[in-house]
């Protein structure tokens, strides 16, 4: 009897209330215990990592709240149609046979490297080397100091492939007087020599295209989820395999861009007027246009980068790929800053992080190529 | 100890829309999140995932949270409950599951040595051996002494959580205490005779 009511009375307030002597003392080491427990801490770069793929979740979902009931239809009625969509995906285009060299060649290599269709491999020891096609595909000048030869077979099936790592950058001019740029970290895969009705190139990265102008001989830029289909004109794609998006930016002329997604109903594609910006992300299926300053998106290609207002995150991947280095932040409030001015690719990297530090008011710490924002 | 309660300022912001309101909510309660979750599983992948989901649920109904809660509480419980869904749905998944422990339940407990509120040597030795016996605890017990004197709840809270009455979670609490002294005097005396 004194025990219930015990029970009913001390424990209301707090637990120490009318226990005994030792009763109690066992409360206050258990609650000394319960305080210095042993816990496994989330080390800052998992926490860190994790914050990111939350960002990115909500960006994928905030772009597509209203297509999902959409979405939802035309997934059930794709599944009736499996068969269909199987005819679909059979047909093999010269994009995905490019797609399929691409994928074969090594992607791990210190030097921007050349490979042939005999399947020889030219190393490119330039930190911005120059090839350029001449003779019908078979001479290849590079870098205006080596001449490279290869034999051109007359089918076009066989492909040249131009790999450029992190830290290097290459121009290119294809046989009929394309240049491209080609910026870190991209790779691009081409004939030798054009022939028959078209001219198609696969990309994986980024590149600035200059297209020589032959309406009979549309140019195609492949990339894994876009087809952009040119005239003859100026623009840049960004397809580098660790972005959300694929972009295009038109400069000048106009091209098409095409999703490689099939979808049996409509096939997402826009035409673009100079000045504006196509973002695809595939893993919405989303086609959006902007007009847009071309110039922030292609002065890579002269050597220097322009931002307005940028997120200090997207810099800094540009930079890490640019310089082959490890850049990132390690701070909450980093991530809100944004930076505004030019950046000088001919300085090295401690120089142009210097400049970010100064007008951003952060600061960095360095160990070997790694370096943090605080 | 893990009381970090920037308010309920932060999360009104955030319910408002705030995005840098979202972020200082990541920055303030991640932390706690995941060493709740490791106490619950082993699994340090499972517990993040969990964290992402919940984030992400709390960003999308944020329109429609209440204002007036107690925040930690509320991402606590939640939390729990999606471990427990992960927890289960990995358990069904693993065909060894019918041997092992098939309830979802908290990990034991360990002193942690190094830590800068205990200095006499003898009070270290007593803490290790009360953590042996409430080891020993039933399951529902050891979480409710977890959540009650480390995660600072309080018995509504508690039983709440954990789906039991407020008198059941107190009956639990006292329960505990009494079979603890019961196993530490009998452990004392067995000390005790070991040392004659």
């Amino acid at each position: 009897m004194k025990r219930r009511l015990r029970k009913h009375e001390d424990l209301h307030e707090s637990e120490s209330a009318g226990l005994t002597e030792d009763e109690q003392k066992i409360l206050a080491n258990t609650k000394i215990l319960m305080h210095s427990l042993r816990e496994e801490a989330l080390p800052v770069a998992e926490k860190e990592a994790l914050r990111m793929r939350v960002q990115e979740t909500i960006a994928q979902k905030s772009e597509r709240p209203v297509r999902s009931i959409w979405l939802a239809v035309a997934a059930s009625l794709a599944l009736l149609m499996v068969v269909g969509a199987g005819f679909l995906l059979m047909q093999k285009n010269k994009g995905s046979a490019m797609e399929e060299v691409a994928s074969k060649i090594q992607a791990d290599t210190e030097e921007t490297r050349l490979q042939l269709a005999d399947k020889r491999i030219i190393h490119l020891s330039e930190q911005n080397s120059d090839l350029i096609y001449e003779q019908n595909g078979s001479r290849i000048q590079i870098d205006s100091s080596s001449v490279v030869e290869q034999q051109v077979a007359e089918s076009e099936e066989e492909f040249n492939t131009l790999t450029v790592p992190y830290g290097k950058r290459s121009t290119i001019t294809l046989i009929d007087g394309t240049k491209i740029w080609l910026n870190s970290g991209s790779r691009l895969v081409y004939p030798a020599q054009f022939d028959g009705d078209t001219r198609e190139v696969y990309l994986e990265g980024q590149a600035y295209f200059s297209v020589s102008h032959a309406a009979e001989r549309p140019f195609y830029v492949h990339t894994k989820n876009i087809k952009v289909q040119v005239l003859g004109t100026e623009f840049d794609v960004s397809a580098y395999d660790d972005d959300q998006q694929t972009a295009a930016v038109l400069v000048k002329g106009s091209i098409e861009l095409t999703a490689n997604q099939k979808s049996l109903f409509n096939t997402k594609n826009k035409k673009l007027t100079p000045g504006t910006m196509a973002v695809y992300n595939a893993a919405t299926d989303d086609l959006q246009t902007a007009g847009v300053d071309v110039e922030p998106y292609i002065s890579w290609k002269e050597g220097y980068l322009i931002f307005k207002k940028a997120p200090l995150r997207d810099i800094l991947k540009k930079l890490s790929r640019y310089y082959k280095a490890d850049i990132s932040l390690g701070s909450a409030e980093a991530k809100h800053v944004t930076f505004s001015g030019t950046l000088d690719l001919q300085d090295d990297l401690a120089m142009v992080l210097d400049v970010i530090s100064v007008s951003t008011s952060l600061k960095y710490q360095q160990t070997e190529r790694r370096f943090i924002f605080r | 100890m893990t009381d970090i309660d920037p308010g309920n300022d932060l999360w009104e912001r955030f319910i408002s829309g705030s995005s840098s309101a979202f972020s200082e909510l990541y920055d303030a309660y991640t932390d706690v999140l995941y060493k709740f979750g490791m106490r619950y599983s082993a699994d340090s992948d499972l517990v993040k995932d969990c964290i992402h989901d919940l984030f992400i649920d709390l960003h999308s109904y944020r329109g429609s949270l209440a204002k007036e809660v107690n925040v930690k509480f509320y991402l606590l419980k939640s939390f729990r409950r999606k471990l427990h869904a992960a927890h289960r749905k990995s358990s069904l998944l693993n065909f060894n599951s019918w041997q092992a422990e098939e309830t979802f339940g908290i990990n034991a407990f360990a002193f942690s040595a190094e830590h800068e509120i205990i200095v006499d040597e003898k009070q270290r030795e007593m803490l290790d051996h009360l953590a042996l016996e409430i080891n020993q605890l039933p399951e529902r017990q050891r979480e409710i002494l977890y959540l009650r004197f480390n995660q600072d709840l309080d018995y509504e809270e508690i039983a709440s959580m954990m789906q039991i009455s407020v008198p059941t979670c107190r009956t639990f609490i006292y329960r505990a205490l009494k079979q603890l002294r019961g196993k530490l005097e009998f452990s004392s005396i067995a000390l005790f005779l070991y040392w004659v």
